[in-house]
């Protein structure tokens, strides 16, 4: 198949895993942020839950860019600023919305390789949400709206599950939502490695946290069937890293990108050489102690991990030959062929404002690998800026 | 001005409701019948959930730079436009004789210029044009085939009388709309389709499939790699590419995905390269091959027009294919058809004035309240002069123009469009409307599928039928012979 079809397969599992992923992000940290506070710097009487949340999913810098110079932001409730940022923001390009618009493109430069069904899932998902006002978004209405995004996600992945050729496509399409998800479910935990150095918990507002987690994840009831009620910190982090029947652990992730990448080499009667990088990753999480992580060493666990994950995504782009950088959207609009819409662009000419945000989304979809080391660089660097932020709050004068 | 669906010479046809039995037509005696059955609410609703399905599928087309939604609907309206299997059988044979005559014409201005060195059309005309590329002269295409895909837009004058408005010969669009507003006709209102016999549309994709393959270079004899090559997803006729390579089971390609090496073509794939023979291209001269043409143009292939000069890969349509299509030429069709085949035109072009003759200026400067003044290199429905509606200002604005540059300009009578009931604000009320078949022109065949894009213009009284000026479109019927 052509490259650059492998290429947008992959990146709109990405976009579609990631959406639902933000969502589950939101709902941790509204549980979290319900809990009723205590120790010094819970001087609202709820946690400071938000800046985590924000600092994991990299979204700590463009949030504080927003949050009090836009009047969008400005007078809102901090909640209800950060969930508006991580659902609706155009300008966050791992929004709910952002995912859905490169899904959404994605989809529609590979028409031809998706099903009816899939593609009609990603576009009602896109319709839909583009068509939210964020004044609808609020307390009430929050947890439906949270519970469509995740569904609109499953039917996508139900689509394809139940309608796609299994072809090479269909491995590629697999390949991305199992990248994507070992990268969100690795930030998920980090979340709680960043809610962790606020060194006030009690026993039972850690291991509250914990649950939050496996909420967040989905995985409630699965623990609850393989582990029974014993919520031990221990066991949950067991079950969301080397759980390897769960199917939202890292490891479970990395041995379904094993597992895509050897059915690519069975199709391809050849074996590529991103299985290497595969085979890094399923080492470094089998090889997790539990205990000695939670100890303190969990944040540089999940860092490497991601890392890891980064290295086998930019791998799979260079082993499938993804290729070079594509025109960007402003030259795609360069050449009409109909004499009509030539006519119709001398009447009008193009605003450059009108295509920046698709062009953005056109960059970040096919400089993949590129996009990823970046992105990856922006949430790292997030995930500090989070945390002092924590701190700066916790400590009032 | 007549009506498709009311008979032109009844006296009332002008006055009666469209509903009025005496006055219909008979190819559109049962759409009347289901029109008064379904009533205009019911109508609207069945509108509603068309646009529905056509956003649900995708169907849209992208517009650039008005601040508005970027992906727009064609406007569809739900009633067809009905054509009988005689009307069809002449516009058929018309249709396929003009486009041999397009293709003869091109072989000959990029062969030996026999059309005017016997003094048929002028030389500057041709070689002096913008779409005239003088460097591909004595460049064969593969198959022999210059302009696979004509699009005719075609007007009725009369109830026996079809008339030409312009030729397309470079990869015109809109045949996806002819396919798919057929599908959403059928789902909506399947009993129509159970009661009328209506001539299917749907074998189209294999017919231009099988047209592509036919022209593939000799290397390639047996299984061609075709593709469809499309300048990317953010363009307005994004929907029509990615649909036809879809149904045709091709890739659909974009410039970064193919290069050239060693005098072939080849596209990157996840197991390295593929060689590609034959590219229906929906990309235009100018930006296929920044070697050759615009350098600046990031969307084609270096290298590309060395390859097809070698024959080694099929261009659809070919470059240069444009100078058959040029308002200008146009009037010369019929005389490429006596010349070329030694037949009289089947379907005559609408009378047109060349304004480049002074005779013909000084009679358009003198009747322009009454005339359609075009531009020779314009299209889309710009930069033209549409006498009727016009103001006495606009009108003295394009008297200057005519009289400064009159060799940019043709003019025609406005009795051009023909009218069919249309679901509108007001109402079911006649708007104006023409028709666009797409002829198939392989190496040995020329084929027709009996439809075609039907667009509307549904401002009352506009005869502009242009996507991007407010115009829609419709279904095309023609029906099976025998049925009435």
């Amino acid at each position: 198949m052509l490259s650059r079809t492998a290429d947008s397969l992959f990146w709109l599992a990405r976009y579609m895993e990631r959406a639902e992923n933000m969502a589950r992000f939101v709902d941790m940290g509204r549980r979290m942020s319900a809990m009723p506070g205590s120790g010094p710097h819970c001087l609202t009487g709820h946690r400071q839950e938000w800046p985590a949340v924000l600092a994991a999913t990299g979204c700590t810098v463009g949030y504080n860019e927003l949050r009090w110079s836009d009047e969008r932001y400005a007078p809102l409730h901090e909640t209800m600023a950060t969930i508006r940022y991580l659902l609706l923001e155009p300008s966050n390009a791992s929004s709910v919305q952002s995912c859905f618009d490169g899904a959404r493109f994605n989809a529609r430069s590979v028409r031809g390789a998706l099903t009816r069904e899939m593609w009609e899932a990603v576009n009602d998902a896109w319709i839909q949400f583009r068509a939210l006002k964020p004044e609808e978004v609020n307390n009430g209405s929050l947890s439906p709206l949270l519970d469509w995004i995740k569904t609109s996600v499953s039917q996508f992945r139900g689509a394809a599950d139940g309608s796609a050729l299994r072809n090479d496509g269909y491995e590629f399409l697999r390949l991305g939502f199992a990248v994507e998800r070992l990268d969100c479910i690795a930030r998920l935990l980090d979340v709680k490695t960043a809610e962790a150095l606020i060194q006030d918990d009690d026993g039972v507002s850690r291991r509250y946290r914990w649950v939050a987690l496996l909420r967040a994840a989905g995985q409630l009831l699965a623990y609850h069937a393989h582990y029974r009620a014993d919520y031990s910190s221990a066991r949950i982090a067991d079950f969301l890293i080397k759980g390897s029947h769960s199917p939202r652990s890292l490891l479970h992730a990395a041995l379904r990108a094993e597992e895509h990448l050897n059915a690519l080499g069975a199709l391809y009667g050849e074996r590529a050489g991103c299985m290497d990088e595969a085979r890094a990753l399923t080492a470094h999480l089998r090889g997790a102690d539990i205990e000695a992580l939670l100890d303190d060493g969990l944040h540089a666990f999940l860092s490497e991990a991601i890392r890891l994950n980064t290295d086998l995504a930019a791998a799979i782009a260079e082993s499938y030959h993804f290729g070079p950088a594509r025109p960007t959207a402003q030259a795609e609009t360069q050449a009409e062929e109909t004499e009509e819409a030539k006519a119709a662009a001398r009447a009008a000419p193009p605003e450059p404002n009108g295509h920046d945000q698709r062009r953005q989304d056109h960059q970040a979809t096919n400089g993949a690998a590129q996009r990823q080391s970046q992105s990856l660089d922006a949430r790292l660097d997030g995930i500090g800026a989070g945390l002092s932020g924590v701190l700066s709050t916790s400590s009032p004068a | 001005m007549f009506n498709e669906m009311l008979h032109s010479g009844a006296k009332r046809a002008e006055t009666a409701a469209p509903g009025d039995p005496a006055a219909v037509r008979a190819p559109y005696s049962r759409v009347d019948a289901w029109l008064r059955d379904e009533g205009v609410e019911r109508l609207r609703r069945k509108s509603e959930d068309a646009e529905k399905l056509f956003r649900r599928t995708g169907i849209t087309f992208a517009v650039y730079g008005d601040g508005g939604d970027p992906e727009r609907l064609i406007p569809f309206d739900l009633i067809p436009r009905v054509l009988t299997a005689p009307e069809w059988s002449r516009l058929e044979a018309g249709v396929l004789q003009r486009a041999r005559a397009l293709n003869a014409f091109l072989a000959d201005v990029y062969g030996e210029a026999e059309i005017i060195a016997a003094g048929k059309i002028p030389a500057a005309l041709v070689f002096e044009n913008e779409a005239y590329e003088p460097r591909l002269r004595g460049v064969t295409p593969p198959g022999g085939v210059f302009s696979h895909i004509v699009g005719v837009d075609v007007v009725r004058t009369g109830e026996d009388e079809f008339m030409v408005l312009e030729d397309n010969c470079r990869t015109p669009s809109g045949v996806s709309y002819m396919l798919e507003n057929r599908e959403i006709m059928m789902r909506l209102f399947p009993d129509l389709f159970e009661q009328e016999r209506i001539e299917p549309v749907d074998g189209y994709p294999l017919q231009l499939l099988n047209t592509l393959a036919s022209v593939a270079p000799p290397h390639a004899e047996g299984s061609p790699n075709i593709v469809v090559l499309t300048p990317g997803s953010l363009n307005s006729a994004f929907y029509e590419h990615s649909f036809l390579a879809d149904q045709m089971g091709l890739e659909l390609v974009q410039g970064a995905d193919l290069y050239c090496e060693d005098g072939y073509c080849w596209m990157r794939t996840t197991r390295g390269p593929q060689r590609v023979d034959v590219i229906y291209r929906r990309i235009d001269d100018d930006f296929i091959d920044p070697q050759f043409f615009r350098p600046e143009s990031v969307l084609g292939v270096p290298g590309l027009m060395d390859v097809y000069q070698a024959g080694n890969v099929a261009l659809v349509s070919a470059p240069g294919a444009g100078v058959a299509d040029d308002k200008a030429v146009y009037t010369y069709v019929p005389d490429m058809i006596r010349f070329y085949l030694g037949e009289e035109p089947l379907i005559g072009n609408v009378p047109t004035w060349r304004c480049s003759e002074p005779e013909a200026l000084a009679h358009v400067l003198a009747h322009l309240p009454e005339l359609v003044v075009k531009e020779v290199h314009g299209s889309g429905g710009y930069g033209m002069l549409i006498g009727p509606t016009s103001t006495k200002a606009e009108q003295e604005a394009f008297a200057a123009r005519l009289r400064s540059a009159p060799e940019g300009y043709i003019a025609q009578p406005t009795l051009a469009l023909s009218s069919c009931p249309s679901l509108v604000e007001e109402g079911v009320a006649p708007r104006h409307v023409d028709l666009r078949p797409f002829a198939l022109m392989g190496k040995d065949v020329a084929q027709l599928t009996p439809g075609g894009l039907t667009r509307v213009a549904l401002k009352r009284g506009s005869l502009v039928v242009n996507s991007s000026q407010g115009g829609g479109v419709k279904d095309t019927w023609v029906l099976a012979p025998g049925a009435s």
